[in-house]
């Protein structure tokens, strides 16, 4: 009696056990998409501001999500966040309420999460919050000698408190062009802007191409309509591609090709951006141009201008070079013909 | 005596009735068109007081030598009398249909009898042909939405004179479009591979010991690129069982740190797996670019950068994949224990 006891409580004990063993050795993959993507706020200070934020797991079964509010400031000068936790004087996190956090998703199935940030009458000014979903459970310790790996995707909430401090201000801390000379386009140029005020706000502008007194082309400063928080320095690219013939990056299987140096690799294409490759009406580009960068932000109180001009050439010289070796080719080959035909004339005067 | 006629006047009457059936059909008469196998008349726009083209198929029945196929709009259309303007082509037409032999540019167009008359090839019988007829300033449907308007398709030989015929009906509605409008939201999109991540093989102190790894997969549409971090809650490996700590090699100073077997160490590697089609060109910090199985990066308690896709707007990604791999070498007096582990958190996002 005793052994059979013994038995059926090692059987037990396995059983509890198996569902442990298992838990650790099961990955579950994790799909998270949200929207929007970065989102600016204002709202005056002591009056709420609301917005929605959709997210939907898509992992193959119902899960649960979880959201946590965290911070970010600008990381680098290329528009990159760079993710906090709360830090002591923190206090705008207590301002943020969500109407759930922490609730059922089904699988493939979008939720909205209310974000409401309630500011006080003493808020002013830029705060930067970044939502965070995340799956219950797994920041868990797994068992055994297992990594638990935790994903999580973030949401960047900008929120300007407009209070009468609040001031606009940027300046150029640079235009450069990437080189002084290109053989073809694109030429690229790298627009750096300072905010040297105290709220993060969006410049608008042109970067023009000029040759002489002549506008060329006319290009969009900030096109992905990128912020600039207060106290960094942001550099916003610009590309002028529109020439023949033109570098194009090689897509290889869909992907970007990149050299030894993770550079992507490009190709002489002999037509003009967007062409297709075909030659239809084509830009030639030589000679010496002025990228004239002309911005405009708005401090409050009117637009205020500011701007910039940096000079490149485009040389085409391996092109140049061509024609210039064609051409001595031509006049050496064509004297040489002469001279035999004036030999031959000679002999036939002669006879 | 009284001469009776030898021939009664029913006899007569028979005798003519014969001769005139006999006769009659070798009297000259109007021809008179067979209607067509098929036939019908397409146009690209029913919406009322609109340019349209069109297309025009017919299947003969009679045999015959056309030179001409007439068509006929309804009255309550309007037909640009410029002859040149009727251009036509043969290219799309319905399937099954073989395009019309020797269709040209309009010889004729009149109004208000709004015939039109092309050139027609010879045709063959019970075949289906089509052409299409140019919507420039060519036809315009009925000022107002009506139905059953008369319409019609004639072939004639050379001399104009009929072979097949067939009436059409046509139709005008005051609108005949939809116009469809749809909204992208903005997406960011972060995969996973999985949730956890184990070490292959026991560690050991003769050579660095790697996870199979995860990947990170991004799509997303947001103009400026993305980015991901990374954080550790411990910075090591830890055992429960043997209270000890395998902690993280090195300081976050953007260079990785080559593990070194038998010295205890514990890193983060990046690998760029896919830079996939997109505006954005991807790169892994240089912190965690690991450019060996024995490198990575110091692993911090705070959000670290591992990668980043930036470039010219609109940076949009589609697919770009990076894998994460832990790597750990031990030394020989490294505590043994069977569940030495630890949780990273890795989060992603579209730029600002």
């Amino acid at each position: 009696m005793k052994r059979i006891s013994l038995t059926i409580g090692i059987l037990l004990g396995l059983l509890t056990l198996a569902p442990l063993t298992a838990y650790g050795a099961t990955s579950k993959p994790l799909n998270l998409v949200t929207s929007p993507l970065p989102t600016n706020l204002e709202t005056l200070p002591g009056v709420p501001v609301s917005t929605d934020i959709r997210v939907k797991q898509n992992s193959g079964e119902d899960a649960r999500l979880k959201v946590s509010l965290m911070k970010f400031g600008a990381f680098g000068e290329d528009g990159r966040p760079r993710l906090y936790d709360r830090g002591p004087g923190d206090i705008h996190f207590d301002w943020v309420k969500f109407d759930k956090s922490s609730f059922a998703a089904p699988n493939n199935v979008w939720q909205t999460v209310r974000m409401t940030i309630n500011t006080p009458k003493s808020a002013a000014f830029g705060y930067y919050y970044a939502v965070v979903f995340s799956r219950e459970g797994d920041d868990v310790r797994q068992s055994g000698n297992t990594n638990a790996i935790n994903g999580g995707s973030a949401v960047l909430v900008l929120l300007n408190a407009k209070s009468p401090g609040a001031k606009k201000q940027v300046s150029i801390d640079s235009l450069v062009s990437k080189h002084g000379v290109y053989e073809f386009l694109p030429a690229s140029f790298d627009v750096k802007l300072k905010n040297t005020g105290n709220v993060h706000f969006v410049p608008h502008g042109n970067v023009f191409i000029m040759k002489g007194k002549k506008q060329i082309a006319a290009l969009n400063l900030n096109d992905e309509q990128g912020n600039i928080l207060p106290g960094s320095k942001r550099i916003y690219p610009v590309e002028w591609t529109d020439g023949f013939p033109h570098y194009e990056k090689v897509v290889e299987d869909g992907k970007v090709k990149l050299d030894k140096n993770n550079k992507p690799v490009t190709k002489l294409v002999w037509g003009d951006s967007g062409s297709g490759g075909k030659l239809f009406q084509p830009h030639i580009r030589m000679g010496r141009y002025t990228a004239h960068l002309f911005a405009v932000y708005d401090d409050g109180k009117r637009d205020v201008p500011i701007e910039a001009q940096v000079s490149f050439w485009v040389i085409p010289w391996r092109l140049f070079l061509s024609i210039i070796i064609g051409l001595v080719a031509i006049f050496f080959i064509a004297r040489f013909w002469l001279r035999r035909y004036k030999k031959r004339i000679m002999k036939q005067m002669r006879r | 005596m009284k001469r009776e006629s030898s021939v009664s006047i029913g006899r007569i009457v028979a005798a003519v009735a014969l001769v005139l059936s006999v006769c009659a059909p070798l009297v000259p008469r109007p021809a008179e068109a067979v209607a067509f196998g098929q036939a019908y008349l397409r146009l690209d726009r029913m919406k009322a007081n609109t340019a349209t083209g069109g297309t025009v198929c017919a299947k003969p029945t009679t045999t015959a030598t056309e030179g001409k196929v007439v068509v006929a709009f309804p009255s309550t259309y309007t037909v640009n009398t410029t002859a040149a303007n009727w251009t036509t082509n043969t290219t799309n037409i319905p399937a099954g249909s073989t395009g019309w032999v020797g269709i040209t540019t309009a010889t004729s167009a009149t109004s208000p009898a709004n015939v039109v008359t092309f050139t027609s090839g010879d045709l063959t019988v019970n075949t289906l042909y089509c052409f299409n007829f140019s919507a420039t300033s060519t036809l315009t449907t009925a000022g107002s939405a009506a139905s059953s308007q008369q319409a019609s398709i004639e072939t004639q030989t050379a001399a104009s004179a009929a072979i097949d015929h067939t009436d059409i009906a046509l139709a005008n509605i005051t609108d005949d479009q939809i116009v469809v409008s749809a909204v992208v939201p903005p997406t960011f999109v972060f995969t996973l591979s999985g949730n956890t991540d184990t070490f292959s093989t026991n560690l050991d102190p003769a050579s660095i010991k790697s996870t199979a790894g995860r990947t990170v997969t991004v799509t997303t549409n947001a103009k400026g690129g993305w980015i991901a971090w990374a954080k550790d809650t411990q910075q090591g490996l830890f055992s429960a069982s043997a209270n000890y700590k395998i902690n993280t090699a090195g300081t976050i100073n953007g260079a990785p740190n080559t593990l070194v077997a038998g010295t205890e160490g514990y890193v983060l590697d990046t690998d760029l797996t896919t830079d996939a089609a997109g505006g954005c060109t991807l790169a892994v910090d240089a912190e965690y670019n690991g450019a060996t199985t024995d490198a990575g990066g110091t692993l911090s308690g705070t959000f670290q950068p591992i990668a980043a896709c930036t470039g010219t707007a609109p940076a949009t990604a589609n697919g770009d994949v990076i894998t994460l791999i832990e790597r750990a070498a031990i030394a020989g007096s490294t505590p043994a224990g069977a569940d030495y582990s630890d949780t990273i958190t890795v989060v992603g996002a579209g730029n600002f």
